[in-house]
């Protein structure tokens, strides 16, 4: 969660306020809580990948769900 | 929040704002293209929207930080057409009624302390037949989006602020408008709206 609101502050300025403090809340919930949860049982190279996997599919629906809303 | 805390937040409110600005200009430039007459924008913060301002424009802008309204100087003085600014609060200005065609927010119902009333106070000064514009963002529809704008808006509202859990469409029916015209810019987050007094 750290991590994601560095992230936040620094991108903010590039990509817009929503388009950052959307997809990064979402994945830093997800897989920031599931792996947290998980630190102790699996391998680390395996979290950064599973996580880097979470978040380009999170970031895919919200392109998406994005492209669809404003569609209307 | 009070005046000293808004001048507080004008340090920092450019860098936190440019990528919305840029991103979001063209609808921007889209929504404003229906500025007309006697035009009143409410909350011009630094003034970034102002590049997106059809130019010759006359516009009474008005905003509660003498801050923000000092650092939007430099874009007043650069904009091709006029624009007076007063520091006056959103939700009691000084404006007689009936005296604008239109009135423009952006970004500013999510800042106000009321936004109902401010959107009363908009009522208000707006002549009868003239129009709201609103550049805003809302609180969305989708449970997921809404639970992370609940979560966010804890912080931004200690921060800047903001409040991201505004319903704001429907608050801008409580005041007594009918939106005519609705355009999701960001997913159902950030919205273009036209309303105008309802029957």
């Amino acid at each position: 969660m750290a991590l994601a609101l560095t992230l936040k502050v620094l991108l903010m300025p590039v990509f817009g306020a929503f388009e950052v403090m959307i997809p990064l809340g979402i994945i830093g919930m997800t897989v920031g809580m599931g792996t947290s949860i998980l630190s102790n049982i699996i391998d680390c190279n395996f979290v950064i990948a599973s996580g880097a996997l979470t978040g380009f599919i999170i970031a895919t629906g919200i392109h998406f769900s994005n492209k669809h809303l404003t569609a209307k | 929040m009070s005046k000293q805390s808004y001048d507080g937040v004008a340090k920092a409110f450019d860098y936190f704002a440019a990528g919305d600005m840029r991103r979001w200009s063209t609808s921007q430039r889209t929504l404003f293209k229906n500025l007309k007459g006697r035009i009143l924008c409410i909350g011009i913060g630094t003034g970034q929207e102002i590049a997106n301002f059809p130019h010759g424009l006359k516009i009474i802008a008005v905003d509660l930080s003498m801050e923000m309204l000092k650092r939007s100087e430099k874009r007043v003085e650069n904009y091709p057409g006029k624009i007076y600014r007063c520091q006056m609060d959103a939700e009691t200005t000084a404006f007689a009624n009936n005296t604008f065609d239109t009135v423009m927010t952006v970004c500013t119902l999510c800042t106000v302390n009321n936004a109902v009333s401010c959107l009363e106070e908009i009522k208000r000064v707006l002549k009868q037949d003239g129009e709201l514009l609103m550049f805003e963002h809302v609180l969305s529809n989708n449970p997921i989006y809404a639970l992370l704008l609940k979560m966010m808006s804890i912080i931004t509202k200690r921060l800047q602020g903001t409040y991201l859990d505004r319903n704001t469409v429907a608050n801008i029916g409580k005041a007594g408008f009918k939106i005519h015209s609705h355009k999701n810019v960001y997913l159902d987050i950030v919205k273009a709206l036209r309303a105008h007094y309802s029957a």
